[in-house]
């Protein structure tokens, strides 16, 4: 499919003219030509919409140039589209009646191309910013038809070809807030923008009608024909992703057949958006068709809409308790929360039928106080009462989170039902975060602060990001139970709650599983040191009098501890990663990396994209080969390496290990910190998760620096000077081993003057000069010298020279000294 | 065929531009003004000292000839349009034959 082109009308008796005209505007617009000024008239009306402006030559025979503009002009359906004259360059005379009619510009013979190419550019592009603001017809963003003008044309368009059955086409940009997030609203807009103009430049203006009705959504009302639609969606679609953008950007269509034009565009729309509902989030699938069973959809979802209130204040809504247990002894340690809907004639309602309703209508939050306030009326009996009591959870929808007064309505609950606030806890959906990131954070904390413990449901499930673990003040995690649901068949999902629970272990964060039905889960779960859950395994939610009675009947089943913590874990399933795995490994900001130990071989699985970034820049090359490191540690290091691997094992244990490796394909010895966590353990192999950092920086400055200062101290001995190193804070002195050996000094010289001085190195004691030197030199002066007659310890005698020089740090404290005593006697060199 | 309109006089490398260097049509429509009835209609014109019915078919050739850089031709109707323009008529007639001596001569090379 290739752009529209915008289309040209060409009036002048002259053939010549005609096809020169019309060879030159070929390559940018749809030309049409009239030779005379009634036939021009003809086809201007009828395809004015379309006409983006008028060449004109103004002498022909019948009609000529002159009466076709007074007639255009005078005409309110013609009299916008812009008219440019074609002269001959013969005074301004010709040009000034034709500009008085009404002419938006002249072109004067013989042509010049770029001349003319450019005058219609220019012409256009003023005619439809002026459309722009003179009209409310238009979107002021895209300049695409706004949504009223849509549903004004829609009708208009449909009735005017009676021959032709349309749809309405209803397109939606797939987490399109997530590119004003990331990148701001102003680049937000510019794709937007480009994305109208996309529409515009494929959609044939003749028979389509283009229009953005809010933020991201694009409607468009085209001919139905099965293969034209395919063909248009599709190259929307790849011609928009043609746009820089760091992601792909999936949209999705919902297709509308237009059989009966009675009904309001409006109503057709959301047709095409409830087909377009079928495919969001579909790989693959882009386009989906309205059919019946939609409306059916709609129709039940009105009844319950219209029930809702009714059924709330009929107390058709009950509230279920679904106990938590402990893994390893299978004793209740909590409780959850739900709701559950008996309908008088339907019978039971599933929530996964109603919740989303009621949060996309609001409702959600007056169904969830009514659970809290349940929860904590049941709270305060069972306390009463004097029963066995656990923590009950309670669900805080996405919604309730934007809710300014949330903090008060829970401490109000607490106070009116007298509860302490350790029994109520809270569960917030990971959803909330995606949506609006700040607000939940804020919420979070000032819960918090009241004293509540957070648990983040559905964990894993969504849009989850690790980075938002350490935003997000939660308590708990909570594994979404999609996660476990095809455990038994291939492993598929073990591998993301696995990574899950370590993580949230090195965060500190407890986890706990719901959708736990098979003991093989449980042992999973243990394998990986996960100790709590809840789900079908244990406990469906119950009634309350019947959570009431198993709390107090409860005895902790007995489980052998062996079966319980038999290892499941299938080790293929590390690098079979799910797309959702990877999600969570590579949005990691550290360099991680999974390794497998065999007792001889230690190979990297996989990394993320951070690893080879900074670590290991070819290491995709190793992953792909499984080859063993081991040999690229240096050997020093090597066997207490391997040893360290062997202690973490049994223990479940961590260890930092620093190494020295040559990295393939990089130069030299690289120094790698590697945090190694174990993952799975098994017979002959050991799966690691490793945190990896280079520290060949720090450690080749550390090297240079230790070098450089063994060359000064050599450099100094063969001058036959001693060096001392001076120390601020002690006011002490230590010597260098030429200074000991040569003049018997001690280690440390406590106090250098008097030692001096009194030990007699020096003949000629000069000692006001002596103490006025350290004084100076612990002082914090610059420098300083002096010279000295000094005694070896063989009884000789010779000059010297003493001197230092200072250091100081930015705050002009003195921070090291280099302080010299320098032989200078000849004889004794 | 360009050569030879180029040694003719016409102004071929200014002409391919404006068509695009599109040489076919660019000999396409010298043909077709070669066969413009407003040669004739300028001829009959000028005898029946219509002038105004003169300048509108010579100001139409100008146009034409022009677009299609027909060089001696173009110089010779320009000549024309701007006598009756002027109202100036001397030597109309004469102008007129030259630019029909110019026609011949054009359409002997675009025929051969």
């Amino acid at each position: 499919m290739t752009p529209f082109k915008k289309k040209i009308l060409i009036v002048d008796d002259q053939i010549v003219n005609r096809l020169l005209l019309h060879k030159i505007l070929d390559t940018k617009y749809d030309v049409i030509e009239a030779d005379s000024g009634n036939s021009a008239l003809l086809l201007i009306r009828e395809h004015k919409d379309v006409i983006q402006a008028v060449l004109l030559d103004l002498i022909m025979p019948g009609m000529d140039g002159y009466t076709f503009l007074e007639i255009v002009k005078a005409d309110s359906e013609l009299q916008n589209i812009p008219i440019i004259i074609t002269t001959q360059s013969e005074g301004v005379e010709v040009e000034i009646r034709a500009l008085e009619l009404g002419a938006a510009d002249y072109i004067t013979k013989p042509y010049n191309n770029i001349v003319i190419l450019q005058r219609l550019t220019n012409i256009i592009a003023l005619r439809e910013n002026a459309i722009l603001r003179n009209t409310s017809e238009k979107d002021p963003l895209t300049s695409l038809y706004n949504k009223e003008t849509f549903y004004k044309k829609v009708p208009e368009h449909v009735l005017s070809n009676p021959d032709t059955q349309y749809v309405i086409l209803y397109m939606d940009v797939e987490r399109f807030k997530i590119v004003n997030d990331f990148f701001g609203e102003k680049e937000g807009d510019k794709l937007l923008c480009y994305i109208a103009q996309v529409l515009a430049d494929y959609s044939d203006p003749t028979e389509m009608i283009c229009s953005r009705h809010t933020a991201d959504i694009f409607v468009i009302c085209m001919p139905y024909v099965k293969e034209k639609i395919e063909t248009y969606v599709d190259t929307i679609v790849r011609v928009v992703n043609e746009y820089p953008l760091k992601f792909r950007l999936t949209i999705d269509f919902g297709v509308y057949v237009i059989e009966n034009i009675e009904i309001p565009v409006n109503v057709m729309c959301d047709r095409a958006s409830l087909a377009l509902e079928n495919v969001v989030g579909k790989y693959g699938e882009n386009l989906a068709y309205y059919d019946d069973s939609h409306r059916e959809l709609l129709v039940e979802e009105q009844s319950i809409v219209n029930e809702m209130t009714n059924a709330l204040r009929e107390g058709q809504f009950h509230v279920y308790m679904q106990p938590k247990f402990d893994l390893r002894d299978f004793s209740i340690i909590g409780a959850e929360s739900l709701v559950r809907w008996v309908h008088p004639t339907k019978g039971f309602i599933g929530p996964d039928k109603f919740i989303p309703i009621f949060e996309s209508n609001g409702f959600i939050t007056e169904l969830d106080f009514f659970v809290w306030e349940t929860t904590c009326k049941h709270l305060r009996e069972w306390l009463d009462k004097g029963y066995p009591i656990v923590p009950v959870s309670v669900n805080v929808s996405r919604v309730d989170i934007y809710r300014p007064d949330i903090c008060d309505l829970f401490s109000n609950l607490l106070k009116k039902y007298n509860l302490p606030v350790e029994l109520l806890e809270l569960e917030i959906t990971e959803t909330s975060y995606t949506q609006n990131a700040e607000q939940l954070i804020e919420t979070v904390t000032e819960l918090k602060k009241i004293g509540f413990r957070i648990s983040m449901d559905d964990f894993g499930s969504g849009y989850s990001s690790l980075n938002m673990l350490n935003e997000v003040p939660v308590d708990v995690l909570k594994v979404d139970m999609t996660l476990l649901r095809n455990i038994d068949e291939k492993n598929k999902s073990s591998n993301i709650i696995n990574f899950v629970v370590s993580m949230a272990k090195w965060l500190n964060l407890p986890v706990i599983s719901e959708g736990v039905e098979t003991i093989e889960q449980v042992n999973f779960l243990l394998s990986i040191g996960c100790h709590k859950g809840q789900g079908y395994f244990f406990s469906r939610p119950l009634p309350v009098k019947d959570f009431e009675e198993k709390m107090l009947t409860h005895k902790k089943e007995e489980m052998s501890s062996q079966e319980a913590f038999s290892t499941f874990v299938n080790i293929d399933d590390v690098w079979d990663s799910t797309s959702q795995f990877n999600k969570l490994f590579n949005s990691f900001v550290g360099s991680l990396a999974l390794y497998e130990f065999k007792g001889d071989t230690f190979a990297l699985l996989r990394a993320n994209k951070q690893f080879y970034k900074e670590v290991m820049p070819n290491g995709d090359e190793l992953y792909s080969a499984s080859a063993n490191l081991l040999p690229c540690i240096h050997e020093e290091d090597r066997d207490i390496f391997i040893q360290r691997l062997q202690d973490m094992r049994g223990k479940r244990g961590e260890d930092t290990i620093l190494l020295r490796m040559a990295v393939p394909g990089l130069q030299g010895i690289h120094w790698h910190r590697m945090q190694l966590k174990i993952l799975y353990d098994s017979e002959d192999s050991v799966i690691f998760l490793g945190l990896v950092e280079d520290m060949s920086t720090v450690k080749s400055l550390e090297a240079t620096y230790e070098k450089s200062e063994q060359r000064l101290n050599t450099l100094f001995e063969t001058c036959n000077m001693s060096t001392f190193g001076v120390d601020f804070t002690n006011k002490t002195l230590t010597c260098d081993a030429l200074g000991k050996e040569m003049y018997g000094f001690g280690d440390v010289m406590i106090k250098a003057a008097e030692t001096f001085i009194n030990d007699g190195f020096i003949c000629k004691p000069n000692v006001p000069e002596i103490h006025s030197f350290f004084s100076g030199l612990f002082g914090g002066q610059k420098s300083g010298k002096m010279k000295l007659q000094c005694k070896k310890l063989d009884g000789s005698v010779h000059s010297a020279l003493l001197f230092y020089k200072t250091e100081f740090d930015v705050q002009k404290k003195p921070v090291s000294a280099l302080c010299v005593l320098h032989c200078i006697d000849n004889s004794l060199i | 065929m360009i050569n030879k309109l180029e040694a003719w006089g016409c102004n071929v490398q200014e002409a391919l531009e404006r068509f695009v260097d599109d040489a076919d049509l660019y000999v396409m429509c010298l043909n077709l003004f070669m066969d413009d009835g407003s040669f004739l209609a300028l001829g009959e014109a000028l005898d029946s000292e219509n002038y105004d019915a003169a300048f509108e078919a010579a100001h139409t050739l100008k146009g034409v000839a022009g677009n299609v850089s027909a060089g001696p031709l173009y110089e010779t109707i320009e000549t024309l349009t701007e006598k009756l323009r002027a109202q100036s008529y001397d030597g109309v007639a004469v102008d007129y034959v030259q630019l029909m001596a110019y026609k011949e001569s054009l359409n002997t090379i675009l025929k051969g």
